[in-house]
């Protein structure tokens, strides 16, 4: 039955998702059409794309075990992204919207490129996203094939999880580029959040009735799951919260997003709506976490060792049809969040890689190059590597390089126009010594401290003063 | 759009920032659900603020 049920619901999700995305094309011309939406997209879709494509299947599967494994500081940690996130956009985003308009950026790396006068540095922006960015999309995969293995009671599940993966994301990417992306990522946001919501409600209500709210907030305050925990040095949250304090200017399919509103009133639309969903689904994703927790602490369920096996063990305890909904919702999570990133990571292959060459402008070649990212991804996943919040974190880890240069420009557009060459080289510096940090350490490069402040710190300080380095020379 | 950068938005934002940084650290340790209930209304309070910086004309 169980079995079943789930396939049925992920069947629905995937025909939903797919008349939407056939349903929605608009006319593909060019690039600009292809990648963001010919600068067109309305307030709501807009928000609801910034959202999904921002909120991985990390959420209801990582940070639920992160929560559940250290308490409420991941809370915290969340929460300081999306404090930082909504700070940079209300500084940045009118700013860039107006300027990707009016020089018609598409890519990320073409911004990089025009405000510092350097097409080098969108050459070394476009690479930093492919190695950094094609993890990230594999682990999104591995996580869709982990939820589709666990829905359909192990056997083939892995190896049809990735095929699902890599098909959902290859035919929304393709038929329509973000034209589609964007209206089944409206969708999947919607899934995610009220299945989470369904989810916690149910949680509330079986911890009601079996052991009442106060004895399970009692046990998780004597175990000091509501406070500070040993895991939460102040050096370890540092660490944790400084890659995504600069999500929104360091990933490129997040920064594309804020070109793509129609005008100015559907920008703060994005905003106010993407604000109302990431509290909300922050708030519910650890709330789940908590109380899960709860129940471990009081014997009804099995203390759960592994982060990742938290949400899946729960799901083993919910009503089917609920389950069925929770298993898809992280199917979509990851499916949302991986499809932007191929587009996002294509869009800087061929107008900053390809540059000058006839084939840039191609549609075929768009199409070609995001569909070979989306295999490379699902080529990756089979590795089956770490767990998803090493993947993530590390992935927003080795994209820091591109902080200091991204801000500056957005402050000073002037300053930035006499930076390129130094822009390059704290660009290449940051990047090598975070990618070589993070392959000596693994996730533990996240907590790694030098005079107890985290590494990434000091290589965010060195890369901002190569950055603002007084030039003696006075050339570029 | 009126909502552009100024020096108020980037000290409230900087000050947001540090409250989701500092006091948990120095006062809130463990106390029920206080400091769960804290960092929700930094964020909320926060939030308000910006969407307010957002508004045509704000």
């Amino acid at each position: 039955m169980g079995v079943l049920l789930n396939t049925v619901v992920m069947a629905s999700y995937i025909l939903v998702g797919s008349l939407l995305a056939v349903g929605y094309r608009r006319g593909i011309r060019a690039d600009r059409d292809y990648y963001v939406a010919g600068y067109g997209l309305s307030g709501l879709l807009s928000a609801l794309t910034y959202a999904a494509t921002t909120y991985s299947a990390f959420m209801i599967v990582g940070l639920v075990g992160f929560t559940y494994a250290t308490g409420v500081g991941a809370l915290g940690f969340e929460l300081s992204y999306f404090v930082a996130t909504l700070f940079l956009l209300t500084l940045f985003a009118p700013r860039v919207w107006r300027m990707a308009r009016e020089r018609g950026w598409i890519s990320p790396g073409e911004m990089l490129a025009d405000l510092y006068g350097s097409r080098r540095l969108a050459l070394a922006a476009s690479l930093i996203y492919l190695y950094a960015l094609v993890p990230y999309m594999a682990a999104q995969v591995k996580g869709i094939a982990e939820a589709v293995k666990a829905a359909v009671g192990g056997g083939m599940g892995y190896s049809l999880g990735v095929a699902v993966g890599l098909g959902l994301m290859a035919f929304w990417t393709i038929i329509a580029g973000v034209w589609s992306v964007a209206v089944t990522d409206a969708m999947q946001g919607l899934w995610m959040i009220a299945s989470s919501l369904l989810l916690l409600g149910w949680l509330l209500a079986h911890v009601s009735a079996s052991m009442g709210l106060e004895e399970a907030s009692r046990a998780l305050e004597a175990k000091g799951l509501l406070g500070i925990t040993g895991f939460w040095k102040p050096h370890v949250f540092l660490g944790f919260t400084i890659p995504w304090v600069f999500f929104a200017v360091t990933n490129p399919q997040v920064v594309q997003r804020l070109y793509m509103p129609r005008d100015e009133r559907a920008l703060k639309t994005m905003v106010k709506w993407f604000a109302v969903f990431g509290i909300s689904y922050t708030v519910i994703v650890t709330m789940i976490g908590l109380f899960t927790r709860s129940l471990s602490e009081l014997g009804e369920l099995p203390l759960i060792h592994e982060k990742d096996a938290v949400t899946p063990t729960l799901l083993g305890q919910a009503p089917s049809l609920l389950a069925a909904m929770v298993f898809t919702s992280i199917v979509a999570a990851a499916v949302s969040t991986a499809d932007s990133i191929a587009l996002s990571v294509a869009s800087s292959v061929v107008r900053d890689l390809l540059a000058g060459r006839p084939a840039a402008g191609s549609l075929a070649v768009s199409r070609a190059v995001t569909f070979a990212l989306i295999l490379a991804a699902g080529a990756l996943s089979y590795a089956r590597v770490g767990f998803i919040v090493a993947l993530s974190v590390l992935s927003s880890y080795i994209l820091l390089s591109l902080a200091p240069p991204t801000i500056l420009a957005w402050i000073s557009p002037g300053r930035a126009r006499e930076s390129g060459g130094r822009a390059v080289v704290s660009v290449i510096v940051s990047a090598a010594l975070l990618t070589a940090i993070a392959l000596a350490y693994g996730v533990k490069a996240l907590t790694a401290t030098f005079m107890k402040l985290p590494v990434s710190a000091w290589i965010l300080i060195v890369s901002t003063l190569i950055l603002l380095a007084p030039n003696p020379s006075g050339r570029r | 759009m009126g909502a552009e950068r100024s020096a108020g938005d980037v000290a409230v934002g900087l000050l947001a920032l540090a409250a989701m940084y500092i006091p948990p650290y120095l006062l809130l340790k463990n106390g029920g659900w206080l400091l769960y209930a804290y960092w929700v209304c930094i964020a909320l309070c926060y939030m308000l603020y910006s969407l307010r910086r957002m508004k045509p004309g704000g």
